[in-house]
């Protein structure tokens, strides 16, 4: 059963292995770390990593559950997941609503489902397999999509909606995503955001985005968009956030770069969520 | 046995390879050569190729320059001296070589290895080009290696003279030696530093790859003739004593050369069959 959790974590970043050190280093400015959930399936030796969850919280973040596939869970992954979650000391943990491996075809990236009752149900029955593991709140994601997958019979925000409140369990609402795809499939982010449980939002991904082949598309290389900062604001003020992780994979040569935009962020959750209150 | 394939999986397939979309786009039919389908997932895949068959074609190709960027560091003294133009010529020509229905590797270092191994025989054995494959292939694989088990049983190397019968020595799974016909060390010296590497003269150079269990740090050693056969000979031998009399050399030789190999994580030394002994600072 999903129970929101009274503490927000504040705002932290994603665990990379080239800013380890730059993590360390800022680790005051810093309010928590997400790491890849699979990491601890396989790299138990991480110095930098070891020294950063003596000093800040974690919360873990799946790549490879693939929920939408029409194929049950491996038990490998069941085991390593039960395993990791009940050695490492996680807020709560998160998945895609996506596919990463399908019939043994592992796309390395994150495919969009068909929005319709077949993918609800899938989605829904495998989520509540992981949740029977432990008593952790597990959030699912939306996530970036260039194209709908055939089959589809409903909207996105009526989709995650579904899935999230069948499942009953947590969400982690990716701002910077929500916008590439307003922007790609012609809707309004705002009309999204009025259709979806906001009262499951748990956590929040900010992230870059850049134009490519005349699409927008979610790069996690630059700064966060002026206009995924104005929905975040909006968000804050309508919805009990209790985390925020800024996502950059790459061009992270200026780490003071990334602080700046953690404060900015924790600023805009602080005023707005007092606002809200 | 399987009638057909299911739609979720040829976008899998589709969303890997970018080229199989490309033809597709250019001729539909192309798709019965790749994936049996059902007449209704024939006419859906159709309509879905003639509507949004651009943004799937995008989509695959930012996969798969997302997989070049990330592999590039994998592959770093390659691309210090294979042009850009021609290493991504080369890439392509990689991508199409996997075939539809072929996974693509499930890593950026496995990713690497493979692409490597894609190019390798583009060069003459034991050209320049050649051997910095060669050595990033080495170093490639041994960084994959994932340590299952990182226990580490430690013996005080000085306490072990009594008798030699009853200790094996137990390898770190992830050393690689390879043998290479340039001096590699030279060459990859020259490529850190950014110097013109050109031509060298022939010299045989043993590299010893090792991923340490501790800091997950892979070291490259170039062994020199004396260490190589000693470990050599260590690798066949079924205990310390046998290796002793194989090498045949001082007590001081034995015991220094294996406190460096156990200090770079090589090695690990057992008891047959007896107890364990952690060695304490």
């Amino acid at each position: 059963m999903f129970i929101k959790t009274d503490q927000c974590l504040g705002v932290g970043v994603n665990f990379r292995n080239e800013i380890g050190n730059d993590i360390i280093h800022h680790i005051n400015e810093i309010d928590f770390i997400e790491v890849n959930t699979e990491r601890f399936f396989v790299d138990k030796n991480n110095l930098h990593l070891d020294k950063i969850l003596k000093k800040i919280p974690l919360v873990l973040h799946g790549l490879t559950l693939s929920v939408g596939a029409d194929q049950p869970i491996e038990q490998t992954y069941l085991d390593n997941l039960s395993s990791t979650l009940s050695s490492v000391n996680c807020a709560w943990f998160s998945e895609h609503i996506s596919m990463t491996s399908i019939n043994g075809i592992e796309v390395r990236a994150l495919m969009p489902v068909s929005f319709n009752e077949d993918s609800i149900e899938r989605i829904v029955n495998k989520t509540k397999t992981i949740m029977s593991k432990t008593d952790k709140n597990f959030l699912l994601e939306n996530i970036t999509y260039y194209y709908s997958m055939p089959n589809s019979k409903m909207n996105e925000a009526a989709f995650i909606t579904e899935v999230i409140e069948r499942s009953d369990c947590g969400m982690l609402l990716d701002v910077n995503n929500l916008y590439v795809n307003s922007i790609n499939h012609h809707y309004d982010p705002y009309d999204f955001l009025e259709q979806i449980p906001k009262e499951r939002i748990v956590e929040v991904h900010l992230a870059g985005c850049d134009y490519r082949y005349d699409m927008l598309v979610d790069t996690h290389a630059s700064q966060i968009k002026k206009e995924v900062l104005e929905l975040f604001k909006y968000l804050c003020s309508n919805a009990d956030i209790k985390g925020v992780v800024i996502e950059r994979d790459s061009n992270l040569d200026s780490f003071s770069d990334l602080i700046d935009e953690v404060r900015l962020v924790r600023d805009i959750l602080k005023k707005n969520s007092r606002a809200r209150n | 046995m399987k009638t057909t394939d299911n739609l979720q999986y040829v976008f899998a397939c589709l969303a890997t390879h970018s080229y199989i979309i490309s033809r597709m786009r250019n001729n539909f039919d192309e798709v019965h050569k790749h994936f049996k389908l059902s007449s209704q997932d024939v006419a859906g895949l159709k309509l879905f190729m003639d509507t949004q068959g651009e943004r799937l074609l995008t989509s695959a190709i930012l996969m798969e320059e997302k997989r070049w960027r990330e592999m590039l560091p994998a592959i770093k003294y390659v691309a210090a001296v294979v042009s850009k133009d021609e290493l991504k010529s080369y890439w392509l020509e990689y991508l199409t070589s996997i075939k539809a229905v072929e996974n693509i590797p499930v890593s950026t270092l496995s990713e690497a290895i493979n692409f490597l191994y894609y190019i390798l025989t583009k060069y003459t054995t034991g050209s320049l080009l050649h051997e910095i494959i060669q050595y990033e292939i080495a170093k490639n694989t041994v960084s994959a290696f994932d340590s299952i088990d990182t226990e580490k049983t430690i013996y005080p190397v000085e306490q072990l003279t009594d008798d030699d019968a009853s200790y094996r020595v137990v390898f770190n799974p992830s050393y690689l030696i390879v043998d290479f016909n340039l001096p590699i060390s030279k060459i990859i010296n020259d490529l850190t530093k950014g110097r013109v590497v050109d031509s060298y003269n022939n010299k045989i150079e043993n590299i010893l790859f090792v991923k340490s269990r501790v800091s997950n740090i892979v070291r490259t050693i170039s062994l020199h003739p004396v260490a190589s056969q000693l470990l050599r000979e260590l690798i066949n031998c079924k205990n310390l004593k046998s290796w002793k009399q194989r090498v045949a050399s001082g007590e001081d030789t034995y015991q220094k050369f294996l406190i460096n190999m156990m200090d770079i994580d090589l090695v690990t030394i057992e008891q047959i069959g007896g107890e364990h002994y952690v060695y304490q600072d």
